[in-house]
């Protein structure tokens, strides 16, 4: 199958900075990639260098993307001062569409992602999730076969969060390729593959589950046994766990704390706790792997 | 292409017609440039305040502090120390800004002291409000004033015949016996001839007072030579001031990078961009011209569609200008920075405010580097005077290639910065 969009051992730097270093990278049609990291990782110039906003200073991004991807970043793509219907018409045409067919494919899409009644609302008075919507619509108003993704979601509430990932899913279907960028691992987990991003490095690209069993820890939960009296507080729980046999990193949750142990570490709590095996996530994966990359730039 | 263009351009103007503050701008900044520097601007001084102390006690002297005194720029001020210490004194206070003198025995003899005028050289445009007025206080009364020397120079003759004639008769008569002299008596009076039979005439005083003609501009109106200038310096503001923001703004907002995604070309983009503050500069230009030429009665002297393509010029250079800045300020607040440091020094100058001629040889030379200076003598020269294109070739062909290495340069990097 042929790729809708080709990274080939890709590079970008702004001066002295090197955001993107090595990517080879492909996302099919109808396939929808996740790309996850925290700030810096690179993820805003991987997106940028697929939209064709930048070049690479190195390698190639294939193939050329003007006119055929739909763009769109949580920073903003609409035109505040413009309305909910001007904006859509506005994008319509700026891709070549006649005035009557940006129209015509406006209302199409607005009808869809149920903003046909807000039509006059000025873009700047929407809701965070409403605006993102628009902005989707507006990428997609010319068909695109590729959609770039940047942060969509970064300032939506979590209801809509869910709603906008149900119109990405739909697009994927549609047979477009997605790639979509997000500092959240559990959204990322939606996606048909996910990359993790590290220091401007793919350190992986698999799916989700895959991902998570690479991982060679096991993860367990470190709780006070249930008993007569208050218990340990909240900080001498966090002390014990740090003080676990072959622990190699702890997160406080909830009345407990998440550990991750070594493969052949003893799973007896000491006493007084309690030590449940837990299932791995993305996160533990990205943690073991991002890690494992410290070392190796470590030597 | 030209449906892209347009959907562009006209999304640029909902934008701007949704912007309060940049609709604001527009309308009213025109206006009150207008009205700052066809009123305020302006170094014409209405009236001086003026002392006459008049010592002469001739008729002449008389006359002459009357005209001063009913001078209509004259407002005249009364000292209760008429002296000319009085008048020192009172500048010195501010109260008055120029004194006259008119001394003893003003215009009696040759030798007789000059008038005396002191100026107050602190108050700049007064004073030399005040050295004009001069001339043009005395112009109505100088006939009178010559036909008063002309009768007075008339009756001194007649006075000094009829003395020497009494003279003369007088010895002659001594020697006539009496029984004679009773029959002369009656007819030897009838002799002395009359002063009018003399067929005398004084000779003529030659006209001392000038008779001055101001070409172009003959009531020296500071809005004739302003308001030109201001075309260009409205034409200016507006169009780097709409081009940058305008572009900054999408650079700030995200959306230019949208843009950069569609299949809109860098020139398209470049055009669309240019086209909204072409069309609001040159609605600026039309606003000041009408509301200047019915505001200050001014005339529009020379050929005007060749005056529109000469401030074309202007405006082609600015729009260059505006693109370039786009290119280097990463916000509004910066844009709107370079676009005043770009503005202002050509204002100061440009010789719009100040003469060029006045300024320092090296502030010269910057000065006509910059693009504005070589529009203000074309301004002025059509407006005011109606001169053609042999007149102002130097300056236009400067304007031509500005507009062109401008919009060249700024192009070019506009792609790069855009790739």
């Amino acid at each position: 199958m042929n790729a809708a969009i080709r990274f080939i051992n890709v590079s970008r730097s702004y001066g002295a900075v090197q955001a993107v270093s090595g990517v080879d990278l492909e996302v099919n049609p109808g396939e929808m990639i996740g790309l996850v990291g925290p700030d810096g990782s690179g993820k805003t110039t991987l997106a940028r260098l697929a939209a064709g906003v930048l070049a690479p200073s190195a390698g190639r991004v294939e193939p050329e993307s003007r006119g055929r991807v739909g763009y769109l970043t949580g920073r903003g793509s609409l035109y505040v001062e413009l309305t909910v219907w001007e904006n859509i018409r506005f994008f319509g045409r700026i891709y070549g569409m006649s005035r009557a067919k940006a129209a015509a494919e406006g209302q199409r899409l607005l009808e869809w992602i149920g903003l046909w009644p807000f039509k006059n609302r000025l873009s700047g008075q929407l809701s965070g999730g409403m605006r993102q919507k628009l902005a989707l619509a507006c990428a997609i108003v010319h068909r695109p076969p590729v959609l770039i993704l940047d942060e969509p979601t970064t300032a939506v509430d979590p209801v809509a969060r869910a709603d906008f990932w149900d119109l990405l899913h739909g697009q994927a279907k549609e047979g477009r390729a997605v790639m979509v960028t997000t500092p959240y691992m559990d959204e990322a987990e939606h996606c048909d593959r996910v990359g993790l991003l590290h220091r401007g490095r793919l350190l992986a690209i698999d799916r989700a589950p895959s991902l998570i069993e690479r991982l060679p820890w096991r993860m367990a939960l470190l709780t006070p046994a249930p008993g007569a009296g208050p218990g340990p507080g909240r900080m001498a729980v966090i002390k014990v766990a740090g003080e676990l046999r072959g622990q190699r990193w702890i997160q406080p949750k909830g009345a407990g704390v998440r550990v991750a142990l070594e493969p052949g570490a003893s799973m007896t709590p000491p006493v007084g706790y309690e030590l449940t095996p837990v299932s791995a996530s993305l996160e533990d994966a990205y943690v073991w792997l991002s890690g494992a990359a410290e070392e190796v730039r470590a030597g | 292409m030209l449906n892209r263009l347009l959907a562009l351009a006209g999304k640029e103007f909902i934008q701007i017609r949704r912007d309060k503050r940049t609709l604001a701008m527009m309308i009213v900044l025109p206006l009150l440039w207008l009205v700052l520097f066809g009123y305020a601007f302006s170094f014409d001084v209405k009236e001086v305040k003026v002392v006459v102390i008049d010592n002469s006690g001739s008729p002449t002297g008389a006359l002459v502090a009357k005209a001063f005194r009913e001078y209509d720029r004259s407002r005249v001020v009364t000292l209760a120390d008429s002296s000319e210490a009085g008048i020192r004194a009172a500048m010195y206070r501010g109260d008055v800004q120029m004194g006259i003198i008119i001394p003893p025995g003003y215009a009696e003899t040759e030798s007789s002291p000059p008038m005396k005028v002191i100026l107050d050289g602190s108050d700049l445009f007064a004073a030399q409000t005040g050295t004009r007025m001069i001339q043009k206080a005395l112009e109505p009364v100088q006939d009178e004033v010559k036909a008063q020397m002309q009768a007075k120079a008339k009756a001194d003759l007649a006075g000094r015949i009829a003395e020497q004639f009494q003279k003369v008769k007088g010895a002659l008569l001594a020697q006539v016996p009496a029984p004679v002299m009773a029959q002369l008596g009656g007819k030897l009076a009838a002799l002395q001839p009359p002063a009018d039979a003399l067929a005398f005439t004084p000779p003529a005083v030659p006209q001392l007072v000038p008779q001055v003609e101001t070409l172009y501009n003959p009531d020296l109106k500071s809005a004739n030579v302003m308001i030109p200038g201001l075309l260009g310096l409205v034409v200016m503001f507006m169009a780097i001031l709409m081009t940058v923001l305008g572009i900054v703004r999408e650079r700030e907002h995200g959306t230019l990078e949208q843009l950069v995604v569609t299949p809109i070309t860098p020139f398209e983009l470049m055009l669309g961009k240019l086209i909204p503050p072409f069309v609001i500069a040159a609605m600026d230009f039309a606003l000041v011209y009408l509301l200047g030429i019915d505001l200050f009665n001014l005339t529009f002297a020379g050929n005007f569609p060749l005056f529109v393509g000469l401030s074309m010029l202007l405006l082609f250079t600015t729009l260059g200008l505006g693109l370039l800045l786009s290119t280097v300020a990463q916000n509004q607040q910066q844009a709107m920075q370079l676009a005043m440091f770009t503005i202002f020094p050509q204002i100061l100058v440009s010789g719009l405010i100040f003469p060029l001629i006045s300024l320092p040889k090296w502030v010269q030379y910057i000065a006509y580097l910059l693009p504005f200076t070589h529009y203000v003598p074309i301004a002025r020269g059509m407006f005011i005077k109606g001169q053609g294109l042999d007149q102002l070739l130097v300056p236009s062909l400067v304007l031509a290639f500005y507009a062109v290495a401008a919009l060249v340069l700024a192009s070019v990097r506009f792609r790069k910065r855009l790739a």
